[in-house]
Order: structure tokens, then sequence, then C-alpha cells
């Protein structure tokens, strides 16, 4: 009788192991192994192209970095990134500091010189020695100012490649999470804001800005020739077009981006509500197969959109911070050699660093357009999964 | 534009010496008066002159172009695994209702920019293997089943035995 009793009892024990210890699916190898499935039907070598010809990463290229992203392993912390920055800052002034100390050392030697006044020189040779100073310094400060405006040039020109290049990838990436109303609005918004950048931003402000740069020589050189106003014109032109420019975009995508993803959102929350709901048992297994394909893309999606924003940061922050020290350090010297030089150096030195700040604002602008916009496509079709 | 920011340049500095080599008399007014009208000439020169360039401000929209080419090999794949994922949990639908080894085929029709559409749904009973009491499937039953689950009518749905 007992015997009998403990082997019901051992029979009984085994059942219940065996009915709560049922194998679980694991989710996160089959979100694993779809992430890899679809990383290897995806197209990212202009991509790649791109960032090899422009922006250099540490550990491998744009691939490897969208894989650790994917495998979670991102390891940039604010120290380190402030660390960077503060190596560009410093490395800058130092390339910059001898244009400077010679901008000073020439203004203080044109001071001395027009010290030595009516006794000895006429107010032709006072005209001339400022004449000559004042051309040595805008030959010195040419040089910085060119490579300024190349580099301006270049990270617009930039812009516009890497939205072309990135939108297929990532309005495909939306497609494939489900965000197709989003993918057919994004497709003719981005195509707007690239040729905005390239026809507004170089076609229109890059030349004012280069306009006021030269006017800003030109104002300063001859005491008979004023530009001033004109100066003062362009600037205002630069900025009701930028602010115009910035204030459209931005609150045009933020309306159509909303309003898109909401629509996006509510068909794919009925659908999934619908399905799971009607089929209690099989709602389960919806949400491996078909959320899972989705869950991959769209994780995809960020990680690309994440490494665009990082590598398109990388390019920029160091002519940003080259052309914000610039203008900082012309001020400076404006300040220095102001009470011992003619005042047409200090005032060109001041009007140069006002020109540097426009294209400074014009760099930023662009910059801030493709962050919205990258932004946006990641948070699209993100809150569904 | 380049020559335009020249002339202005070299009209400026010949100016400068020109000052700066004139004696200081009543000529010199004069002279000066003159050139600055030649500097404001010259750099009004591109605006007197913009209508004969028909300039629009079209031209800065005439590049446009709306279409973005999606990676369609990419999407092709992951609307082959989102429809093979739709056809496993048919045939795991049918199983909890005791009919198995079904073969569920579902042709979809897809523009992208919009959601999946199932076109046709085919149930292949051949190899089927009913494990419940009664032997016996009323096939509108079956139909029922999948078309509801899958949001389409009836009509999309065939059976194949």
């Amino acid at each position: 009788m007992t015997k009998k009793f403990v082997i019901i009892f051992l029979t009984a024990i085994n059942f219940c192991f065996a009915i709560f210890n049922q194998p679980k699916t694991a989710y996160a190898d089959q979100l694993s192994d779809s992430i890899d499935e679809q990383m290897s039907n995806i197209d990212l070598s202009g991509l790649k192209d791109f960032f090899d010809e422009n922006i250099t990463m540490e550990k491998g290229g744009v691939v490897e970095f969208i894989s650790n992203l994917l495998d979670g392993n991102f390891d940039k912390d604010g120290q380190s990134a402030l660390g960077y920055i503060s190596s560009i800052v410093f490395r800058q002034a130092r390339e910059m500091l001898p244009s400077f100390i010679c901008i000073i050392i020439i203004a203080v030697l044109c001071g001395i010189l027009q010290g030595i006044k009516s006794s000895t020189f006429s107010q032709s040779i006072n005209d001339l020695i400022s004449f000559v100073g004042l051309l040595a310094i805008i030959l010195v400060v040419s040089a910085q100012i060119s490579s300024l405006i190349s580099s301006a040039k270049n990270i617009m020109e930039n812009i516009a490649k890497l939205i072309t290049i990135m939108s297929p990838i990532i309005t495909s990436l939306m497609v494939a999470g489900g965000a197709n109303v989003s993918a057919g609005i994004y497709s003719p918004t981005v195509s707007t804001l690239s040729n905005i950048i390239s026809n507004v931003m170089l076609g229109v402000l890059l030349p004012l800005v280069m306009i006021m740069f030269v006017f800003s020589v030109i104002s300063n050189f001859s005491s008979s020739v004023k530009l001033s106003k004109f100066i003062d014109f362009a600037s205002s032109t630069i900025k009701w077009i930028l602010g115009i420019t910035a204030t459209i975009f931005t609150i045009f995508m933020t309306v159509q981006g909303i309003a898109s993803a909401t629509y996006d959102g509510v068909s794919i929350k009925a659908a999934k509500y619908a399905i799971s709901n009607s089929i209690p048992i099989v709602g389960g297994f919806l949400r491996d197969g078909f959320d899972i394909v989705v869950a991959g893309s769209v994780l995809i999606k960020n990680s690309v959109g994440i490494a665009c924003l990082f590598g398109f940061l990388i390019m920029i922050i160091s002519p940003v911070i080259k052309m914000s020290l610039f203008s900082l350090m012309l001020k400076g010297c404006s300040a220095i050699v102001e009470p011992i030089s003619d005042p047409r150096i200090p005032n060109f030195c001041a009007s140069i660093s006002k020109c540097i700040n426009y294209l400074v604002a014009i760099t930023l602008v662009s910059s801030f357009m493709f962050f919205i916009n990258v932004l946006l496509m990641i948070f699209t079709a993100n809150a569904f999964i | 534009m380049k020559d335009w920011i020249l002339s202005i340049g070299i009209v400026v500095v010949i100016l400068s010496i020109i000052s700066l080599l004139l004696p200081n008399g009543k000529m010199g007014k004069y002279v000066k008066c003159v050139f600055s009208l030649l500097v404001v000439f010259v750099v009004l020169k591109p605006v007197v002159f913009l209508g004969d360039n028909n300039a629009t401000l079209d031209q800065i929209y005439s590049d446009v172009h709306t279409d973005i080419p999606l990676q369609e090999n990419y999407l092709d794949f992951v609307f082959e695994k989102k429809v093979e994922s739709l056809e496993q949990n048919c045939e795991k639908l049918l199983e909890n209702h005791q009919i198995f080894n079904v073969n569920i085929k579902i042709d979809v029709d897809s523009d992208y920019f919009q959601e999946l559409r199932i076109k046709k749904v085919t149930a292949n009973f051949e190899n089927a293997v009913i494990k419940s009491e009664n032997k016996h499937i009323d096939i509108i039953d079956v139909k029922n089943i999948i078309a509801d689950y899958l949001g389409v009518s009836n009509n999309v749905v065939e059976i194949y035995q």
C-alpha cells in the first residue's frame, strides 16, 4: 500500500515538472538571428564609402559601429566626449595662435610708428603706414578665412550627400518596420531638405557671407569708401532667410512626423489588437514571428540613424570649433590692439569676427535641420513594438 | 560673383592708392567723389542687370526629386519573412483546432508604401491529419477560421484536398 502510494506520488511530481518546465522560446536569440539575416540583406555600401572618405571612426568602419550598437556595445560616454572636444579646442588654438600673435605685432608696430607723428612724418606717411599694416593683416587673416569658408561649404555639401545616401536605407527600414505612411511622407520631405541646403545655404547664404567678408575688408581698407550699411543689409538678409527657413522646416517636419507616426501607430496597434484578441492562443505566437521581424528592422533603423548622427557630429565638430575659436580670438585681438593702434585695425578684426559668426550660424542651422530630420526618422515607428 | 568681387576690389585698391597720392586740395574731394560713384555703380551692377538674366525663385526648387529609391531586395526579403510568419501562424491556428500538416500559402500584393494586401490564401489539405474525435471538418468553418485571423473575406481563401 505504501509502495503504491509512493509510486503514485512520484509519478504526480514528475507530471508536474513536465507541465511547468516546458522549454520556453529564447526570444532574444530569435531577434538576434532576425537582425543578422536583415543586416546581410540590406545594402550599406554607399554609407560605408561615405564614412571611409569623410569620417574617421576609431575601430573599423560604420558597419562595425552599427553592429556594436545592435549588440549594445556603445562605449562612448560624456567624459570621453568632453575629452575629445577639449583636445580639438587646444589643438586648434595652438595652430591659430601664431597668426594672431602676428596680427598683434603688426598692429602694435603700426601704432608705435604712427605715434611718431607730425614732427617726423606727414599725414600721408601715417596713412601709408596704416594702409600697409592693414594690408599685411588682411593677408594673414584671408588665408584662415578661405579655409573656414571651404570647411563650411564642405560641411553643407556633405550634409546633402549624406541625406541622399542615408534616406533610401532608413526609408526602407521604416517600410519594413511598418511605418509605411511615414516613409511615404518623408520621401519628398527629405529631398526638399537636401535641396534647401544645397540651393539656399550654398547658393544664397554662403555667397552673402563671402560678400560680407569682402565688403568688411574694403570698408576698413579705404576711409573714403563706406560699405558698412551694405554689410548690415547682407547680415539682415542672412538672419531673415536663416530664421524663416529653419522655422518653416522645423514646424513642417514636426507636424508631419507626429501626424504620420500617429497614423502608422494607430493602424499597427489596431491590427495587433484585432489579431491578438480574436485568437487568444495564437495571439501569443504572433509576437514571435511577425513582431520579431518588425522589431529587428526598427532596431537596425535606429542603429543606422544613430551611426549617421554620430558620424556627422565627428565630421562637423572640428570645423565648427575652429570657426568659433577664430571668431573669439579675432575679437580678443581687436580688444588687445584697440588702445594702441589705428582704429581701422580693431574695427576690421571686429567686423571679420562678426562675419565668421554668421558662417557658424549657417553651418549650425544646416546641421540642426539634418539632426531634426534624422531624429524624426529614428523615432518614427519606434513606439509600436 | 568672383568677377564682381574682383572688380570691386580693384576699384577700391586703385581709389585708395590715388587718394594716398593725391595732394590735399580742392581737386582731391572731387576725384574721391567720382571714384565713390564708380564704386557704387560697380557694387550695384548685378542688381541693375538682374532683369536680363530672367532669374526666378523657382530655380531654388528646380532640382527637387521626390522619389527616394528604396532597397527593393531588402524589402522583398522582409515581406517574405512576414508572409512566412503569417503562414506559420495560420498553420498553428489550425493545429489548435486539431487539424495538423496543413500547408498554407499566402499570396500578397504590396506597394511598399502601403500595408501588405493579401490577394489569395491557399490551404492544402493533401497531407492533413485530423486528431479530434470528430473526423469530419467543415470546409466553410476552416475558411472562416483562416479568413477571420487574416482579416480577409472567405472568397480569398481556397481549400485544396
